[in-house]
């Protein structure tokens, strides 16, 4: 069948656009073990929804920035080396879990000492049993350094896109928590469902409607969600002096 | 009769004294008892009387009653001469050079042989000298008075050589001199003193002390301050200070003098360009100024960064950039900009420009504005060409072979992946790039190169041996750049185990070199980081990941401590011709001890042909140590080491027409004349009234033995005691008793 010229140049823009969307494989030909990985944290058997967000998190990270992360990013555990495969680590949960172990806790603090970085979602849409079993695990492996509120002006919140709150599935708490290593956040802790917001099934739809603001909560999430591996990878430099005015300014806040 | 001590000669001493004593009164009451008969009273008490004459003079010749007392003699002592061997004994006054005045009475005093005294000069230290030849030798020219060391040395020889007086010959001006602070012992020597000046006060304007850190920072305003002082009839009038840089006067101030003539005056600096600089500080000559010499007194400050300051610009974010960037922040010392493309032209960003917290790429404010301000630019996995970097590239060739500081670290967009083949860049990198890109895959441990196993950025170990199982014990690296070699005059300091060059040598993995005045390296993997973060607790890595980028860093902005070879001065400042002490640690270029090896160290510039050269031999260790003749003209001088025809490490210093031991030249024989009181010595203020030598020399006294006499054997005694016993017996016989 031969085609039109109109029909393919048709065909050939919507090449082009499919070509200019989809994210190009890794130019690094060094191999996986330098580039960008999101590992999901296993601490429940069989559940393979954490690996399925970080990714479509790595996928959206890729497509909107210029950080190339693995595209089939692999699982980690608290109890062997897999942690250590990669410095960010999603950890997602719905319900209560058993308290850790010592060897664990101690994983998990040599971990977060050693430069890695742990973001943890709440995806129970508001009931207290994995939030419970959270807090009490972080306070076990940091107790001087409790989760706090982050603040709004913190640097999270523009290290890539301008936020304002943050929101996943859920609305949610107007603030995320985190706990605070040295100098950096080393520890994010969602209580919105920033998973459920990026999760697809297998024909590519959304899994789980976002609610109360529908897809444009979802942006919201999605950008919060590389806000938060921008900010892993960059950790405070939006407030290195040379970006500050120009922030201001987009905020409305500057000359 | 204070000086004699009696004694009894008597067998058993005061035992023997007490029964005889005792034995003998026994036969005086025997012999009162015997007369008792006697009518006649006067008989009675005759007799009583002379019998217990008789046993008293027998009691006293018995006993051996001696008197005893120690004999000395005065014999001649030694004579120490003690002469002051500052430059100030050079100044003139109105009776001539205070130099003159010695020698004139060093002579006057050879003249009288009767004494030969043993002579030291004393000054930044106290040596001997030879009394024959000493008015024709005298030539003061030591940077220091200190009459303490000299008379402390002169006292402690003094106890073998028995010396009875010390006589110091001085103008006094030793303000840290105190008396109290001499150990004197009972038997010291009297200490004379001639004080030179003593009657000819000067008319003079000093800055006596200059203080300034050794180290300033461009921008920062440094202080120098300057002590000031007048003397004589320019107590009276006024006094300004000028700061002059770079042969221009930079700023004068007047100086407001209390009682004693003393003041000071501060100026602030901000040095301009890192580096050195030199500041001198001058008081106008006054026309009745006699010490002109001690009105200008210069600093060098050695100007620095107040902060390393370091570009970091990275193609995207990454683990490697990450961990690298929180190392160099978390540095207090370290001013890091770091700018990062966050989003590519390719990325689809789903939100308008004002929903982003991006910002453009300030290429012309990094690379045209401000790339002289950075001592260090970091290009980590960073391709140019898509932000239209081409136009600044020679800029920063150019920046780096004036001096500056430049690093690329590897990644699928560093060097020929990122197009630097052919550019400027590859000019001044220290590798050369393969005209097709390329990489090498793999997980490898680097090694260190064999050869240059001590270089600092390296050198993890305190030994070769543990620096290398130090990288075998470090967490793998993944992957590397390709590169086509080494270029000429580069090291190369971490290899690939494996991989090869085209020629057959192992890869490269981390090179430094330089170009014309910059420092250059080249790290081809890019994940170090993978040091820092890893899961083993018996694994290395953590401290080893920072100690070797601190160390990258540092070198990349020479340290001195990482610096090969290296030399100091033993003083920061030198009066003129004073001697120079210099020492250092030398090394070669691969950080090799230059061991039993002559070096030569140089004075530069030269200015005259007395400051020169030496040559000095290393030991195992690679120390240096050797003395230079110190400029006679005042200025900033260098010091240099060469080996081999090359310099390896320099140092500066100042020479000074004036110095610390002209600043303080108030005359002073206060301290003189307290130490004078505590040994009997004397102080002579006018070089008229000096005695000859003999007349100061002393006589010390020695013990002579014993003088012993027995008063009772005298022939008077003995006859008045014979005359009594026969007295006794003559009337007992007359009035009839036996």
């Amino acid at each position: 069948m031969i085609l039109g010229s109109g029909v393919r140049s048709a065909c050939f823009a919507l090449v082009l656009v499919c070509l200019s969307v989809a994210p190009v494989e890794s130019a690094s030909a060094f191999g996986d073990a330098t580039e960008v990985e999101i590992v999901s944290l296993d601490v429940s058997r069989g559940d393979d929804r954490s690996q399925s967000v970080t990714e479509r998190l790595a996928w959206e990270v890729r497509k909107r920035s210029s950080v190339e992360p693995m595209l089939e990013p692999g699982r980690a555990r608290l109890g062997d080396d897999s942690l250590f495969r990669s410095p960010f680590i999603y950890w997602r949960g719905t319900d209560e879990i058993a308290p850790f172990s010592e060897e664990s806790v101690d994983a998990l603090r040599r971990y977060v000492h050693r430069g890695g970085f742990i973001l943890v979602d709440d995806g129970s849409a508001g009931s207290e049993g994995f939030d419970r079993a959270v807090r009490r695990e972080l306070l076990r492996a940091f107790p001087a350094t409790p989760l706090k509120p982050i603040p709004d002006d913190h640097t999270i919140y523009r290290s890539f896109y301008l936020l304002d709150r943050p929101v996943g599935r859920l609305a949610g708490p107007e603030f995320l928590e985190g706990i605070k290593y040295g100098d950096r956040i080393a520890i994010v802790y969602s209580r919105h469902d920033l998973g459920g917001a990026l999760q697809r099934d297998k024909l590519g739809a959304w899994s789980q409607a976002v609610v109360p603001g529908g897809e444009r909560q979802r942006e919201s999430a999605i950008r919060l969600a590389i806000n938060i591996v921008l900010y892993a990878l960059c950790t405070d430099y939006k407030d290195d002096q040379v970006h500050a005015p120009f922030i201001m300014r987009r905020r409305g806040s500057g000359p | 009769m204070e000086d004699w001590h009696w004694q009894l000669g008597i067998a058993g001493g005061a035992t023997t004294a007490w029964v005889v004593g005792l034995a003998f009164l026994t036969l005086w009451l025997l012999e009162l008892r015997s007369i008792r008969g006697e009518s006649s009273a006067f008989r009675r008490f005759t007799l009583g009387a002379l019998g217990g004459l008789s046993i008293l003079a027998v009691y006293a010749l018995a006993l051996q009653v001696t008197l005893v007392r120690e004999a000395f003699e005065e014999v001649a002592g030694g004579t120490a001469l003690l002469i002051d061997n500052s430059r100030s004994m050079t100044l003139s006054g109105s009776s001539g050079e205070r130099s003159d005045a010695v020698r004139a009475l060093i002579r006057k005093w050879q003249d009288d042989d009767r004494v030969e005294p043993l002579v030291y000069r004393f000054g930044s230290e106290t040596r001997g000298a030879i009394w024959n030849d000493l008015a024709d030798t005298y030539d003061p020219t030591d940077d220091e008075t200190n009459i303490r060391e000299g008379l402390s040395t002169v006292l402690e020889r003094g106890i073998e050589q028995e010396l009875g007086s010390v006589i110091v010959i001085t103008d006094g001006a030793d303000p840290s001199f105190r008396a109290e602070s001499l150990s004197l012992h009972a038997s010291a020597p009297a200490i004379h003193s001639v004080v030179i000046g003593g009657d000819d006060r000067l008319d003079d304007q000093a800055i006596v002390s200059l203080r300034a850190d050794s180290t300033a920072y461009v921008g920062v305003p440094a202080v120098i301050r300057a002590d000031v002082r007048a003397i004589g009839k320019l107590r009276e009038k006024e006094l300004s200070v000028q700061l002059w840089h770079e042969n221009r006067l930079s700023q004068e101030q007047w100086v407001a003098l209390d009682a004693e003539g003393r003041g000071d005056v501060t100026f602030e600096v901000a040095p301009q360009r890192p580096g050195r600089a030199l500041y001198r500080l001058v008081i106008p000559t006054h026309a009745d100024d006699e010490v002109p010499q001690n009105n200008g007194r210069a600093v060098l400050l050695r100007v620095g960064r107040d902060r390393v300051r370091v570009l970091l610009v990275a193609g995207r974010p990454s683990w490697d950039v990450r961990f690298l960037r929180d190392f160099i922040k978390r540095d207090g010392s370290v001013d890091l900009i770091s700018f990062f493309i966050l989003r590519a032209p390719s990325d689809l960003t789903a939100a308008p420009t004002n929903e982003l917290a991006l910002i453009p790429f300030p290429t012309d404010e990094l690379f045209r504005e401000h790339l002289g301000s950075f001592d260090v630019v970091i290009f980590q996995n960073f391709d140019f060409a898509p932000y239209e970097m081409e136009a600044y590239l020679p800029r920063i060739r150019d920046y780096v072979k004036r001096g500056g500081s430049f690093l690329m670290i590897g990644g699928d967009h560093s060097f020929s992946l990122g197009g630097y083949g052919g550019t400027p860049i590859e000019q001044v990198l220290p590798v050369k790039l393969p005209a097709g890109g390329g990489v090498v895959t793999g997980s490898y441990r680097p090694q260190p190169n064999r050869q240059l196993i001590r270089h600092p950025i390296v050198a993890l170990g305190p030994d070769p041996s543990l620096t290398r199982r130090t990288w075998e014990a470090l967490p793998p690296l993944h992957g590397a750049n390709a590169i086509a070699g080494v270029k000429e005059g580069a090291q190369v300091l971490l290899q690939h185990p494996r991989a090869r060059l085209p020629g057959g040598a192992r890869l490269p993995i981390l090179i430094v070199g330089e170009a014309d005045r910059g420092r250059v390296a080249a790290m081809t993997a890019d994940a170090s980081w993978r040091w820092r973060f890893a899961s083993d607790d018996a694994t290395v890595g953590s401290d080893e990941y920072e100690l070797f980028w601190d160390r990258l860093v540092r070198w990349l902005t020479r340290d001195p401590l990482l610096e090969p070879a290296r030399i100091s001065t033993d003083r920061d400042r030198y009066g003129i011709g004073a001697p120079v002490i210099v020492s250092g640690l030398l090394r070669d270029e691969r950080y090799r001890p230059i061991a039993n090896e002559r070096v030569s160290l140089r004075v530069e510039p030269t200015r005259d042909e007395v400051a020169g050269e030496v040559t000095a031999q290393t030991d195992l260790d690679g120390q240096v140590r050797a003395t230079l003749q110190g400029p006679t003209a005042a200025g900033a001088y260098e010091v240099k080491a060469k080996a081999d025809g090359e310099d390896i490490a320099a140092e500066v210093f100042l020479v000074e027409e004036s110095g610390d031991e002209l600043a303080n030249l108030e005359v002073s024989s206060t301290e003189l004349q307290a130490a004078a009181k505590r040994t009997g010595g004397r102080v002579f203020l006018s070089i008229n009234d000096v005695p000859l030598l003999a007349e100061l020399a002393a006589t010390t006294r020695k013990t002579a033995g014993l003088i012993s006499k027995q008063p009772l054997l005298h022939p008077l005694f003995l006859f008045l005691t014979v005359a009594v016993l026969a007295l006794t017996w003559v009337l007992r016989r007359r009035w009839g008793r036996r």
